[in-house]
């Protein structure tokens, strides 16, 4: 894979993802609401060795114990989360950084096909609206490809 | 009768806000500057008449992403708050995820659906799909 650019708003920061994502993923959870100020974050998991920065330095903010949310400190947009947690047993990688795929210069590059914590979602939006045909990990349990 | 009040604030609670009164509008926004400004594909908003909006605590930073645009967003936490236009005077247009109820403002119209991401296939219920 040749690698993919990305970066805020403003264009301070700037990132290069050159291995392949584990996932693609809309994340509803609560903390990703109050992060973005968004209804959802879609993200994109790689291995950790093959995101680099590649212009300016983003803000790191702890979001809960271990995890971390990087932003860019000049135009507030959000960019990146790691969370020692992660990675399980699904995921073939030693350690992995999620990348909010809407930052990636081609931002339609990676469609979702899972949504985690749909069931955090305000109570007008659906995440069978979200991603239709996708896979469901709600925080009370999964609920797969129900239409 | 004592005017309704909304609070909230971004993710580690060092900027909070309140709205007072009635929201007037509530709208999601799908166009790319919003999309960056927060990280996230889609945005909904609480769309404030002039006097409604007041920050209680914390300093927010502000960018500006056009000429006559100020977002303002936690510098602690990056959380995006607010939107502001020169064009639209005196109205705040607060990022409605960062209500203290997220679900309180529920959306019935969209802007910008021509910018809405490929893979965005949320419709609001009763909207045309």
């Amino acid at each position: 894979m040749s690698g993919h650019e990305g970066g805020c708003l403003c264009g301070a920061v700037r990132y290069r993802v050159t291995a392949e994502p584990q996932v693609s993923c809309y994340c509803c959870c609560a903390t990703c609401q109050g992060a973005s100020g968004a209804p959802a974050v879609s993200w994109i998991a790689v291995e950790e060795s093959g995101f680099s920065i590649v212009a300016g330095t983003p803000v790191d903010y702890e979001s809960s114990p271990g995890v971390t949310r990087s932003f860019c400190g000049r135009c507030g947009t959000a960019l990146t989360y790691t969370n020692p947690g992660y990675p399980d047993g699904r995921f073939q990688a030693a350690s992995l950084i999620a990348v909010a795929s809407i930052t990636l210069d081609d931002a339609e590059a990676f469609p979702p096909t899972e949504v985690f914590h749909g069931d955090e979602l305000p109570s007008w939006l659906s995440p069978h609206s979200l991603c239709p045909g996708g896979r469901h990990h709600h925080t009370s349990g999964d609920d797969d490809n129900a239409a | 009768m004592r005017e309704p009040i909304l609070e909230g604030g971004c993710l580690c609670g060092a900027v909070r806000y309140r709205i007072t009164g009635k929201v007037p509008a509530a709208n999601l926004c799908h166009c790319r500057s919003c999309r960056l400004a927060t990280g996230a594909p889609v945005v909904g908003f609480a769309d404030l008449a002039p006097g409604q909006f007041a920050w209680t605590q914390g300093e927010p930073a502000f960018y500006a992403s056009s000429a006559a645009v100020r977002r303002g967003f936690c510098p602690t936490c990056g959380t995006s708050l607010t939107y502001e236009s020169d064009d639209l005077p005196g109205e705040v247009h607060v990022l409605s995820a960062s209500l203290d109820d997220p679900a309180a403002v529920p959306p019935t119209g969209e802007f910008f659906a021509g910018e809405k991401i490929a893979w965005m296939h949320l419709h609001l219920p009763g909207a045309p799909s």
